[in-house]
């Protein structure tokens, strides 16, 4: 087990795979959770069927984040201590784009939490705290992209921007069958796209 | 006539159960095919990066 010690970089390339994958699942289970939450549902299908599927990948989701956060912290590659994952913008190593992928893994615990205890709070607190699981999409893609040895790779960044494009697309569909008044639809229609576009653009 | 009525309802119910079923078998498929992609992404990158040497 010599190659799980500090001084073999496999963690440091555990650490980048589970990223990198965490990148796609978090955003398959984001699309999940934005589709889910529409009653069009096409007639083949059914919406407690997306939402369990959203549920189950989210557990996922959960379980590879903590080998994510396991091999950061153990590997010797880089100086990340366990304090680093939990309060944002404390690590010696990239502090701004580490911070946000601890903000994104605060966000995203207070989730999962919430859903643990959910018949313990009320509808309307439960659901608040949800919506920080979309919020907390946006830091963590953030943090893969500045933190990422591997965004110069054409595949990787290929990657990034299908995945965000997914969710732009989820999000722009859930506005237009949202029922809501036509100006809102186009004015959160034009938010959507937009957002995205304005942070890459913000980029250093 | 009466027991016609009676038991339009419960085929109906019947064909709702077996849809249901249908896809919760589904969604078991689709959980198992995500995990092993997912197993299989992270020991794919794992080992390119591993076989570049790339720090």
């Amino acid at each position: 087990m010599t190659w799980l010690t500090g001084d073999s970089p496999m963690l440091w390339y555990i650490n980048r795979s589970t990223g990198l994958v965490l990148l796609v699942l978090f955003t398959l289970v984001t699309v999940l959770g934005v589709v889910g939450t529409s009653r069009v549902v096409p007639t083949w299908w059914a919406r407690f069927a997306t939402v369990d599927l959203h549920r189950r990948t989210a557990l996922m989701a959960v379980v590879l984040l903590a080998v994510h956060v396991a091999s950061a912290v153990l590997d010797g590659y880089v100086d990340i201590r366990l304090l680093d994952t939990w309060v944002p913008f404390q690590s010696s190593y990239r502090p701004v784009w580490m911070g946000l992928g601890t903000v994104a893994l605060d966000l995203w615990l207070a989730v999962v939490v919430t859903s643990l205890l959910r018949r313990r709070m009320s509808l309307l607190g439960w659901k608040l705290v949800h919506l920080l699981a979309y919020l907390a999409w946006v830091p963590a893609v953030l943090h893969g992209f500045g933190t990422g040895t591997d965004v110069t790779q054409p595949l990787v960044v290929g990657l990034t921007f299908a995945c965000v494009g997914a969710v732009v697309v989820a999000a722009a569909w859930r506005v237009a069958v949202s029922g809501l008044a036509l100006p809102v639809r186009l004015l959160l229609g034009v938010a959507v796209v937009a957002a995205p576009v304005l942070v890459t653009g913000a980029m250093p | 006539m009466g027991s016609r009525r009676r038991a339009e309802p419960a085929t109906a119910l019947a064909e709702d159960q077996m849809r249901r079923d249908r896809l919760v078998a589904a969604v078991d498929v689709l959980t198992v095919l995500c995990a092993m992609l997912l197993v299989a992404g992270v020991v794919a990158v794992t080992m390119v990066l591993a076989a570049n040497g790339d720090t």
